[in-house]
Parts: structure tokens; C-alpha cells; sequence
């Protein structure tokens, strides 16, 4: 349940980060020195990284489903 | 000084048939895609949807060649002023905000069904009396019993998470990290690097829509997972449909950038068009980690 927790909070920093990012592009128009935009999408993907560790992790227990996910090959007959 | 000298020029291009010819091509191809799926679903033998669905897009396609084209020449021209630039910061605004909603949609779509309306179906709550209809009908996600399993027969199984899925996220993951490494090449003024990453970065979005692609025939031929195989499969087909075009669309505008990297037109001062696309690419991204966190792993 934490790791779904998890998932669901770093899922929600990369929107956040995603914003920001798209805040800083409309506002410097891609003309700005500080080049906030490039930092921001860095962070966003950093964040999506470490997303995906977490389900790494998550299907090496097996603590978000793995083998057992539930619907998976679940027959109709 | 006059007030008339306070204003900027603003640049008020000829008139141009481009628009005609986008019109045009969105028709063709929405035309082409409906009669596509009324083949599809009445097992009709034709090929007319398909190949009216090409001949828009490829109308649209060498559209938007000419029009991106003149956008870029008439810049390069100098007839772009500060204001008439913020016109296009605005246009890319609404585009993102036309694209949010479009997926907010789809996602709220299917977390209504999720959580509300296959419950409603199966005798929950106060709408519980539609139970009525369908007493052998039990409620379950993913809906592998539909209601009506003559009419609209479920899957026979589900594609895991765990396989195709997740090498697609990693490769879009991935495709994200090298945009950024060639973002950052464009900032520190390295050309080379931020035409070879940006190669590394369309190559890897191309690979996942081949996997994607086979994916989808996989779940249409082995496993009765189709967009009339119930609610599952039609949220499922209409949410990785739609990222898998804005992925195409996303593949495209990095292509585009790519030209314009290898003909030099980007400066660390000047390049709005490519943090766009760039950004675009993150966002169709997050939307597939959506896609993955929401409607595969936790879709129980």
C-alpha cells in the first residue's frame, strides 16, 4: 500500500514539475540566460526516474502485483 | 513622440490557402478514421477509411511542411517583432490547455466508470436499481463480463503490465532523458550534442511506437482485447491510442526541430520552438506514465 502510496505522490511531483517548467517557457519565451526551462524539465525527469525505480521495485517484490496482478489471464470461461 | 511610434510593427502576413488546405486535411482524416472503425466493426472488407484516413494526413502533413516552412523563413526575415512572438507564446498556451482537457477527459472518463458506474451496473448504491436489468452481471475491474456478453463479449485476458508495457515506459523515460541532455547541449551552445541526442531521442520514440503497434495486435488477435470488448477495452484502446498520436505528433515536431538543429537556425537567445517540442515530449511522457501508474498497474 505504501509503494502505491509512493507511486501515486512522485506521479503528482512531476506534474507539479511539468508546470513549472511550462510556467518558465511562457514566461522567457526561450530567450532568457537563466534557461529555467532546461532546469525544470531536468528535475521533471529526475522525478519520472525515480518513478520508475520505485515500480522496478515494486515488481521485483512483488509488492505492486507482479505475477499475481489480478485481471491478468483471467479467463472468461 | 506620436503614439502611433510607441507601437512595435506588427507583422500581418499576406493572405494564404494553407488554411484551406488543413481544413481539408483534418476532414479527410477524421472522415477516413470513421469509416475505418464502421468497417472495422461491421466486418466490412474495404479499404476505402484507410486509405481516405492516409490521404488526410498526408495532406496535413505537407500543410503543415509549407506553413511551418514559412513561419521559419518569415523569422529568419526579421519581420517578427516582440509582440507578434508573444502571439505565438499564447498560441502554444492554448494548444497545451486544449491538450490537457482533451486527456483530463479521457482520464476522468475512466475513473467514472471505474468507480461509479460498473458498480451502479452491478446493484451498488442508488442507482443500484439498473441491477435489475442484468441480474447475472457482476461488477469487476477490469470488466471482463460485460453486462451483455452476447452482444459485447469481454476480453478473454488482459495485457500485463510487466512486459511490453514496461519496456515502452522505460523507453519513453528514456527518450525524455536524452531530450534533456540535448536541451542542455542547445544552452551550452554545443550543436553536436544537441543534434546527436535529439537523434537518440526521435530513434527511441519511433521504437515505441513499432512496440506499442505490436502490442495492439496482440491484444486484437491472442487475447479479444478490442475497442468493442467492453468498457475496458474501449477506455483502454481510446487512452493508448491517443498518446500513441501525440507521440507520432511528438516524433514529428522533434524531426522538424532536428532539420532546423543541422541547418543552424537555434541560439541560446532563440529557440522557443525547440523548448516547445521539447516540452510537448515531456508532457506526452507524464501522460504515459499516467497511462501506465492508472490503467495498467494500478487498474486492479
Amino acid at each position: 500500500m505504501f509503494l502505491k502510496f509512493l507511486v501515486v505522490v512522485l506521479f503528482i511531483a512531476n506534474l507539479v514539475a511539468l508546470g513549472t517548467a511550462l510556467f518558465a517557457l511562457l514566461n522567457d519565451e526561450g530567450r532568457k540566460e537563466g534557461k529555467r526551462t532546461a532546469r525544470f524539465l531536468t528535475i521533471r525527469v529526475s522525478l519520472a526516474a525515480a518513478l520508475l525505480m520505485v515500480i522496478a521495485f515494486g515488481f521485483y517484490t512483488g509488492d505492486l502485483g507482479v505475477g499475481g496482478v489480478p485481471w491478468y489471464d483471467a479467463s472468461r470461461q | 513622440m506620436s503614439t502611433q511610434d510607441a507601437y512595435e510593427e506588427y507583422y500581418v502576413p499576406h493572405n494564404s490557402k494553407l488554411p484551406i488546405f488543413a481544413s481539408l486535411g483534418i476532414f479527410l482524416t477524421l472522415y477516413g478514421m470513421g469509416n475505418m472503425f464502421n468497417e472495422m466493426s461491421a466486418g466490412v472488407d474495404s479499404s476505402f477509411g484507410e486509405i481516405v484516413f492516409l490521404l488526410g494526413g498526408l495532406v496535413m502533413g505537407t500543410t503543415l511542411f509549407f506553413w511551418f516552412a514559412q513561419v521559419i523563413k518569415e523569422n529568419h526575415e526579421k519581420l517578427y517583432s516582440n509582440q507578434l512572438n508573444r502571439s505565438f507564446v499564447w498560441g502554444m498556451s492554448w494548444f497545451i490547455f486544449s491538450e490537457v482537457m482533451f486527456f483530463a477527459a479521457f482520464f476522468g472518463a475512466l475513473f467514472y466508470v471505474r468507480m461509479f458506474v460498473v458498480g451502479w451496473l452491478g446493484g451498488e448504491g442508488e442507482r443500484g436499481p439498473s441491477d435489475m436489468l442484468w441480474p447475472e452481471y457482476t461488477p469487476e475491474w477490469p470488466l471482463m463480463n460485460t453486462p451483455d456478453p452476447e452482444r459485447f463479449p469481454g476480453p478473454q485476458a488482459i495485457i500485463s503490465p510487466w512486459g511490453l508495457p514496461l519496456v515502452n515506459t522505460i523507453l519513453l523515460v528514456t527518450s525524455s532523458v536524452t531530450i534533456t541532455i540535448a536541451h542542455h547541449g542547445l544552452n551550452d551552445g554545443n550543436r553536436k550534442k544537441l543534434i546527436n541526442w535529439l537523434v537518440a531521442t526521435i530513434a527511441l520514440g519511433v521504437v515505441f511506437l513499432f512496440v506499442q503497434a505490436y502490442e495492439y495486435y496482440h491484444a486484437y488477435n491472442d487475447l479479444g482485447l478490442t475497442l468493442g470488448s467492453g468498457i475496458f477495452g474501449t477506455t483502454f484502446f481510446m487512452l493508448t491510442g491517443f498518446h500513441g498520436a501525440h507521440v507520432t505528433l511528438g516524433t514529428f515536431m522533434l524531426i522538424i526541430m532536428l532539420f532546423r538543429a543541422i541547418k543552424g537556425h537555434f541560439s541560446k537567445e532563440d529557440c522557443f520552438g525547440f523548448e516547445a517540442a521539447a516540452w510537448y515530449w515531456h508532457f506526452v511522457d507524464v501522460v504515459w506514465l499516467g497511462l501506465f501508474v492508472f490503467v495498467y498497474v494500478l487498474g486492479s
